[in-house]
């Protein structure tokens, strides 16, 4: 039997790492040897993916004197309430803070925020990470300058007055938001890059399922973009189970509708129908309920693509109040072109030829040039089957207003022209504009997606 | 739930702490108070442990690296100590038994263990985590060991 055991309360000790280098080392080279009796004490302390033992000489939480526990409980109390007060103080405080940050010109907003510590509250980063999050959707590139600004702030708070996890979350969350502002700009290196940081700091954070589940979600938009339809719909899943872990059936309802909506790219129609219906039933229309519009509009259009035309068309009368209530300018020009798919589907190609001109024309003015595109290819698809190639080439010709939009990107004008040359040779094919749209689609946020004619 | 998970009652009021923390940070965003308290707490429990089991494993990698590079040791203490490493060792899975002897034993650093045994440098964290992971296991577990007589 191996000489000098470490003590009972030494092994202990180890595995609670309570030792310094020179203890842990003998502790070490005595367990290489081999010694039994010893790893039977440091057996009962491994921690597992349960738990652990806590020492023997800890008194349980639980097995107190109502003494203690009360003294633990007002220590914490008196904690929160400090924190409280200052926290009303700083949320206070950052409306007029941020009017005053963007009030400076840009490239001075980034040095105050970094040199000045009346900037550095955790409320108005926070603010401000709200508005980077409304604003990459409506301003993209203003989303990335917001987004910078959040992350600058956000590295400069100060870790002992908030705590160190606190500040991380926080961290995690401006880079989140700045990476989906990246990936709507259609960056996708840079929100890569941005997410990386995000997932950095939440491996250091409070563990707030919250957060995990956003950046979560976030990722799995930028992998949708890059065409990983399938490692987008497993981040879906971990993000719909760390927001059900803490209670959030909203989101974990706008999840799986995200989820959906890739099982859709994926060409799984079956699977996106069930989850936008399961989507459904978690959404809550009080908190969001123009998600719940977008829900409904996409299970329409799924259901159309499926060929289930009597539920999409019973859906649609459904949410046509919706439209009118919730709706912009812009979703009632979708409507129209989800109404034409379906006219189409009911073979009614008056209404449905009817319909995608006009959301084609207004598509146009507005200079959505890739919506545009998709409505002429179904424009086309329509003429092609009911034998009016002359139309086809004149749609062929119309389509010069949607080669000037911005959107329309260099791979995107190859397959347009892909297009106009069948279609003036009289060589167009409904195989050749599915294959078409389907690449418009894929490249929508993805301009560097090369298209390859099949 | 800390007794549930074993946490010390030091820590326990700590987690505590924190969370009720992050609590009122974050409260406007939280729709269900009660199932994020919940939900939250008891992550933290589990990544109370996981950073433990993260500290243990750093620290038996440290302790046997610094027995390894020891200057002053007998050549009898060395032999025994390559010995008893080896055999340690012996019991871990293939992969982790390479990777881990070019580290104690050919003094490899991990890019250079990854750039050997053809890892991208970017995974080679993972891998290296879950075998000193493994390591630690076999040297403070109970089982089948090959105890040797004193010498």
């Amino acid at each position: 039997m191996p000489e000098n055991h470490p003590t009972h309360e030494l092994l202990e000790q180890f595995m609670l790492g309570e030792l310094s280098a020179a203890e842990n080392r003998n502790v070490v080279r005595h367990l290489l040897s081999g010694c039994q009796d010893c790893r039977r004490v440091t057996s009962r302390y491994l921690p597992t993916s349960e738990g652990g033992i806590a020492p023997v000489h800890d008194s349980p939480w639980e097995d107190t004197s109502a003494n203690r526990e009360t003294q633990a409980f007002n220590r914490i109390l008196s904690k929160l309430q400090a924190r409280e007060a200052s926290l009303a103080e700083e949320r206070l405080a950052a409306p007029a803070l941020l009017d005053e940050l963007m009030s400076h010109p840009p490239t001075h907003r980034l040095l105050l925020a970094r040199n000045s510590r009346r900037y550095q509250s955790w409320s108005l980063c926070e603010l401000l990470l709200e508005k980077t999050r409304v604003s990459a959707i409506r301003n993209p590139g203003e989303g990335v300058e917001l987004g910078s600004l959040g992350v600058a702030i956000s590295e400069c708070l100060d870790e002992t007055a908030y705590g160190v996890t606190l500040v991380n979350d926080l961290r995690a969350r401006a880079w989140t938001r700045l990476g989906n502002a990246h990936r709507v700009m259609s960056d996708l290196e840079a929100a890569e890059k941005a997410l990386e940081h995000a997932e950095f700091f939440l491996a250091d954070g409070t563990g707030d399922s919250l957060e995990e589940g956003r950046t979560l979600d976030i990722k799995a938009w930028l992998r949708s973009d890059q065409g990983r339809f399938q490692e987008a719909i497993r981040l879906e899943d971990k993000a719909i189970r760390a927001f059900k872990g803490i209670g959030d059936r909203h989101l974990a309802g706008q999840s799986l509708a995200h989820q959906a909506t890739f099982c859709g790219y994926d060409g799984d129609l079956s699977r996106a129908t069930t989850l936008l219906k399961r989507a459904l039933e978690l959404l809550d229309p009080a908190v969001d309920p123009r998600m719940v519009l977008a829900t409904k509009h996409n299970l329409v259009l799924f259901l159309q693509e499926k060929g289930e035309l009597t539920e999409a068309l019973a859906l649609l009368h459904e949410i046509r109040p919706l439209y009118d209530k919730l709706g912009s300018q812009m979703d009632a020009v979708r409507l129209k072109w989800v109404e034409a798919k379906l006219a189409e589907g009911l073979n009614q190609p008056q209404l449905a030829e009817l319909s995608l001109l006009e959301a084609r024309k207004c598509f146009v003015e507005h200079g959505i040039g890739l919506d545009a595109a998709l409505v002429s290819l179904d424009l086309a698809n329509l003429y092609l089957n009911l034998g009016r190639t002359e139309e086809v080439k004149r749609l062929a010709t119309d389509m010069l207003p949607i080669f000037d939009s911005r959107d329309i990107h260099a791979e995107a004008l190859a397959a347009l022209g892909a297009f106009q040359q069948a279609a003036e040779l009289e060589e167009l094919s409904r195989e050749l504009v599915e294959e078409i749209s389907q690449y418009l689609e894929s490249s929508r946020h993805n301009p560097k997606l090369p298209f390859r004619r099949g | 739930m800390f007794a549930r998970f074993g946490i010390p009652s030091q820590d326990a009021e700590d987690l505590l702490q924190q969370t009720l923390l992050t609590f009122l940070c974050k409260r406007e965003e939280i729709r269900s108070p009660e199932a994020w308290l919940m939900g939250t707490l008891k992550k933290r429990c589990l990544m109370y442990w996981r950073r433990r089991r993260r500290s243990l494993c750093t620290a038996m990698d440290k302790a046997i690296l610094e027995q390894v590079a020891a200057d002053g040791t007998s050549i009898d203490d060395r032999t025994q100590l390559r010995h008893d490493l080896d055999s340690a060792l012996r019991r871990l899975s293939s992969r982790c038994r390479s990777l881990l002897t070019l580290r104690y034993r050919h003094d490899c650093d991990f890019p250079e263990a990854a750039r050997r045994m053809g890892y991208r440098a970017s995974g080679i964290y993972k891998i290296t985590q879950r075998c000193l992971a493994a390591l630690t296991v076999e040297m403070v577990s109970c089982g089948l060991v090959e105890e040797r007589g004193d010498a």
